[in-house]
């Protein structure tokens, strides 16, 4: 098992694919840090550039890509309040409310150090198992996507707010809005009251951006000339000290660990992952009452989550040839265009592809923490600028990438019009983390609920009948019952509408 | 703003054949409607790298994705019939109007430039079934009716309708689950959550080769060469089904006669290029050109094809009633 | 403000069930485009209900209004950005950006004429090369 992976090493450790995976690092790292341009986007404009490259060179600059936008994604979540994809928006919460303590440097530090952690089990655990784990990711079929994104949705309204019924009506607001446009089957319009621009649905990534980028500057923006500078700190407060490092090795690694299982099955998991492992971290904490308000763990865990998770999705590609997930999809078009077909066979026709690309994973993943690391510096002092300045360049440079995102001008209006929503929402104490993961999950759910009744020829016994899904619909349920039971009992003894 | 537009169109249509001496005079975007990285795209991309060489100009590539390819198809309807927006076009542009997914009927709202690519269908199996010929799985299915399911890439498109109707020509109920793409089918069939699955050859080639996936009948008119040679055509075990994955290039209506012929006589050339050839056939498709009148001739039997099939579906669903 | 959000909720939840129930509901075996959201409808309206009700239950906050100069930057804000989408398709992004990037900074409070104009142009323009020239984003 060792030996052709030191063989990989060698193969991948030459002087260009090392530029390769630097290269590709620092653009992830750039495109995650621009609002909007997420992997997808850059990896499109890559692409054609390595026809004229080595297969493995290619693939180390993509993958490279994949690690940096990753990481680049929580940047922007932590200083301002900006998810640029799904999987980062959980860490927004506690991320962002560190920074406004002035500890931005400690959450990108500890956001680097858990995504270094957690990406090199993720690649340990792809490297010995990919085929084993592959065959029996495959055992989740439509009734366990369903019952995983119910699982899902029942962590999500009883983690984030004091109110699960509250955080319900957001998911199913979120779920209503990700109905808007063409169905994702049978291809129909729905809602667009025949607003043709709508018939692409509402674009996620710009429904992010508004509610919780534009709507904090909409909050922040009268008192930005009162806020000259957001922090100011010494230099060695940048980096989490060795305390600091200590307490957040159970998060990361647990995180780690959910992250990989869960990634592995197909579907909306990676992001189900980020939530479920700050459920866990708010659970196991001593001060659960941090959560919220700036937790160290409620970034590593997720952080580390979103990093493992993103290997096991390798996992499907790699060993069967496909790809779940549109990023995923793109690193197919990596291979397909070197005129490489992965699947059950990469291992046994192209074993120098095969492990050279694990290989460059390994690499790739150090190299993130070696550009990564110094740079934490360089964006938290982003904060030092004065606000009345850093808003409105911030505002600007989203509407730039959130243009760029489908080159269209009414997506622009959609973040608008998100902003002002997310203004109010947070006003009136509304969990707008349920709306938006709603609003993702919606489809998800949809599809599987479909397809798992057309298995059945309709009968809903399906999704109990079924062990997997089964046992985790049981676990959801239970899950629900004990926290509308614990929100009762507050509403009792506080005599507070709390349910 | 719509002034502007009905202007810029008039405009266009009155330059239209002076454009057509010096066209193409700047770049050319060709509209791909699926994200990048899928085998359309790379098809597109082959395509455009060859246009500087050929056509004297660059084409880049636009993707816009989404709707079953509504998105990107309604804004090359819209766009200005003057050569400087293409779009590529498959299969399922002949089905958006009928099933009403879509306000334009794409056969008729857009000009056929040519062919770049074509392979048949392929119905295959889960390597698990005990199904080693059509003919099996033909006889299970009419002794176990609703006991099968097929996975699709999305209600509109190839891979359910052809699946649908060669159900109903064959007097079987087999049912479908329509999944958002064909990688999703197939994992649903590599699972054992459906039994079969219609789809591209090159989609199924990887597991194919591993042995997990059974290839049972392709849907064109001869066999295929290579990793398929041994499987039987529909016509050959006595079932009567056609049916391809084209790809090509279109343009939208009213494009000047000459601005086709001299994309025509590019995309000839194009597809004719050695190393254009390879690309496509290393995504286990075929390169094969066709000239704008035949392609649209093509788009119009498809089309009438599937209004048949859209028929004989109802029928069958109102006899089940 | 929690109950006037609540009551929009309310409504856009009520809007939302009314255009699901005329898509085909379809029937388990072969579900309707309106399978989904009719039952999403129904929650909506349900939730949304219950927490209109509960809001309404809740003591009134007070009416916290500051005065104008606490509510007038934000509106500006918002004004300017709504003019900001018009202005790119017809004078293309870089000179709104400029215009509006402008105005943005005033309403954030920055004084300095030179600092204001020299970042409108400057962030502008570097902005336009970072996406349109680097990354290949046809910005209008």
């Amino acid at each position: 098992m060792f030996e052709p992976l030191i063989g990989g090493f060698a193969t991948a450790f030459s002087l260009t694919n090392l530029m390769a995976a630097g290269a590709g690092v620092l653009l992830g790292t750039l495109a995650g840090v621009l609002p909007g341009l997420g992997i997808a986007g850059t990896v499109a404009v890559l692409l054609p550039l390595t026809y004229s490259l080595d297969p493995l060179t290619a693939l180390i600059l993509i993958s490279g890509v994949f690690f940096g936008s990753q990481y680049g994604g929580s940047t922007t979540s932590i200083l301002v309040n900006i998810p640029g994809e799904a999987t980062s928006v959980v860490t927004a919460i506690d991320g962002h409310a560190m920074a406004q303590k002035g500890k931005a440097g400690k959450a990108l530090g500890i956001a680097a150090i858990g995504s270094f952690v957690a990406g090199t089990m993720g690649i340990v655990a792809l490297s010995f198992s990919a085929p084993t784990i592959a065959r029996a990711a495959l055992a989740f079929g439509p009734p366990e996507y369903f019952a995983v994104a119910v699982l899902g949705l029942v962590i999500l309204a009883s983690t984030f707010s004091k109110s699960p019924m509250r955080s319900l009506l957001m998911i199913i607001v979120g779920m209503m809005i990700g109905t808007i446009g063409l169905d994702p089957v049978l291809g129909a319009s729905r809602f667009t009251m025949e607003f043709r621009v709508l018939d692409k649905g509402i674009d996620f990534v710009v429904m992010l951006m508004g509610v919780f980028g534009l709507a904090e500057i909409f909050a922040e923006i009268g008192r930005a000339n009162e806020r000259r500078e957001s922090s100011s700190f010494a230099f060695r407060d940048l980096y989490p000290n060795r305390k600091e490092l200590a307490q957040s090795a159970g998060p990361i690694v647990r995180g780690g660990v959910i992250g990989f299982l869960m990634g592995l099955i197909p579907g909306p998991s990676a992001i189900i992952a980020t939530f479920a492992s700050y459920a866990v971290e708010k659970r196991v904490s001593r001060t659960p009452d941090e959560f919220g308000k700036g937790a160290l763990a409620g970034v590593a865990g997720p952080e580390s989550a979103n990093n493992s998770a993103m290997y096991a999705q390798m996992v499907p590609l790699i060993s069967l040839g496909i790809p779940f997930s549109a990023s995923m999809a793109l690193l197919l078009s990596g291979f397909v265009i070197h005129g490489l077909t992965p699947g059950p066979l990469l291992m046994v026709t192209n074993p120098d592809i095969f492990w050279g690309l694990i290989a460059s994973l390994y690499i790739g993943n150090v190299m993130l923490l070696i550009i990564n690391l110094p740079l934490v510096g360089v964006f938290a002092s982003v904060l030092r600028v004065r606000f009345s300045i850093l808003l409105p360049l911030v505002t600007i440079v989203m509407f730039a990438g959130a243009y760029s995102i489908n080159n269209s001008l009414f997506d622009l209006a959609v973040l608008l019009v998100f902003g002002i929503v997310g203004f109010f929402f947070r006003q009136a104490g509304l969990d707008l983390t349920a709306l938006v993961l709603g609003a993702f999950l919606g489809p998800m759910i949809e599809s599987s609920l479909t397809q798992a009744l057309s298995m059945s020829n309709g009968s809903f016994a399906i999704f109990f009948t079924r062990p997997i899904s089964g046992t985790i619909l049981l676990v959801a349920i239970g899950l629900l019952v004990i926290a509308l039971g614990l929100a009762a009992r507050r509403w009792r003894t506080n005599e507070k509408p709390g349910i | 703003m719509k002034h502007l537009m009905t202007f810029t169109a008039m405009a266009a249509l009155m330059t239209a054949s002076a454009v057509a001496q010096d066209y193409p005079s700047r770049t050319i975007t060709l509209i791909v409607p699926f994200a990048a990285g899928g085998s359309s795209d790379l098809i597109a991309r082959a395509v455009a790298e060859k246009a500087e060489q050929y056509l004297g100009q660059s084409m880049v590539v636009v993707n816009r994705p989404g709707g079953s390819t509504n998105v990107g198809l309604s804004e090359l309807v819209e766009a200005d019939p003057d050569g400087y927006t293409l779009g590529t076009v498959s299969p399922a542009m002949t089905q958006q109007f009928a099933t009403g997914a879509s306000s334009y009927n794409y056969v008729q709202e857009l000009t056929a430039v040519g062919q770049i690519s074509n392979v048949p269908y392929v119905l295959a199996v889960d390597a698990n079934t005990p199904f080693n010929t059509l003919d099996e799985m033909v006889a299970f299915a009419r002794d176990n009716p609703h006991a099968l399911k097929y996975g699709t890439a999305g209600a509109v498109s190839a891979t359910y309708s052809s699946f649908a109707r060669f159900g109903v020509e064959n007097d079987i109920l087999i049912d479908p689950v329509h999944f958002d793409g064909g990688a999703r089918a197939m994992a649903a069939m590599l699972g054992g959550h459906v039994q079969a699955s219609w789809q591209a050859p090159s989609d199924f080639r990887a597991n194919v080769e591993a042995g997990s996936i059974r290839p049972l009948a392709v849907a064109g008119e001869s066999r295929m060469e290579g990793l398929y040679a041994d499987v039987p055509t529909f016509n050959e075990l006595g079932y009567e089904v056609i049916d391809q994955l084209w790809t090509g290039l279109a343009a939208p209506a009213g494009l000047p006669p000459d601005v086709v012929s001299r994309l025509e006589g590019a995309l000839e050339q194009i597809v004719n290029d050695p190393e254009t050839q390879q690309k496509i056939s290393e995504l286990g498709l075929r390169a094969e050109f066709l000239g704008g009148d035949e392609f649209a001739q093509k788009w119009m039997a498809q089309e009438a094809r599937f209004l048949e099939t859209l028929e004989l579906l109802e029928a069958a669903e109102q006899a089940s009633n | 403000m929690k109950r006037a959000v609540n009551l929009v909720i309310l409504l856009f939840c009520t809007l939302y069930l009314m255009l699901a129930l005329a898509l085909p509901m379809g029937t388990p075996a072969r579900p309707g485009i309106g399978f989904m959201p009719i039952l999403l409808g129904v929650g909506g309206v349900v939730l949304a209900g219950w927490s209109l009700g509960n809001s309404m239950l809740e003591a009134p906050e007070g009416t916290h209004f500051s005065g104008w100069h606490a509510v007038a930057p934000p509106l500006v804000y918002l004004t300017l950005l709504a003019l900001y989408v018009p202005a790119m398709s017809l004078v293309g992004f870089m000179f709104s950006s400029m215009a509006v990037l402008t105005g943005l900074l005033l309403t954030a409070g920055l004084r300095n004429p030179l600092a204001v104009g020299g970042l409108a142009i400057g962030f502008s323009v570097v902005l336009q090369f970072v996406f349109a020239t680097l990354l290949g984003v046809p910005l209008p």
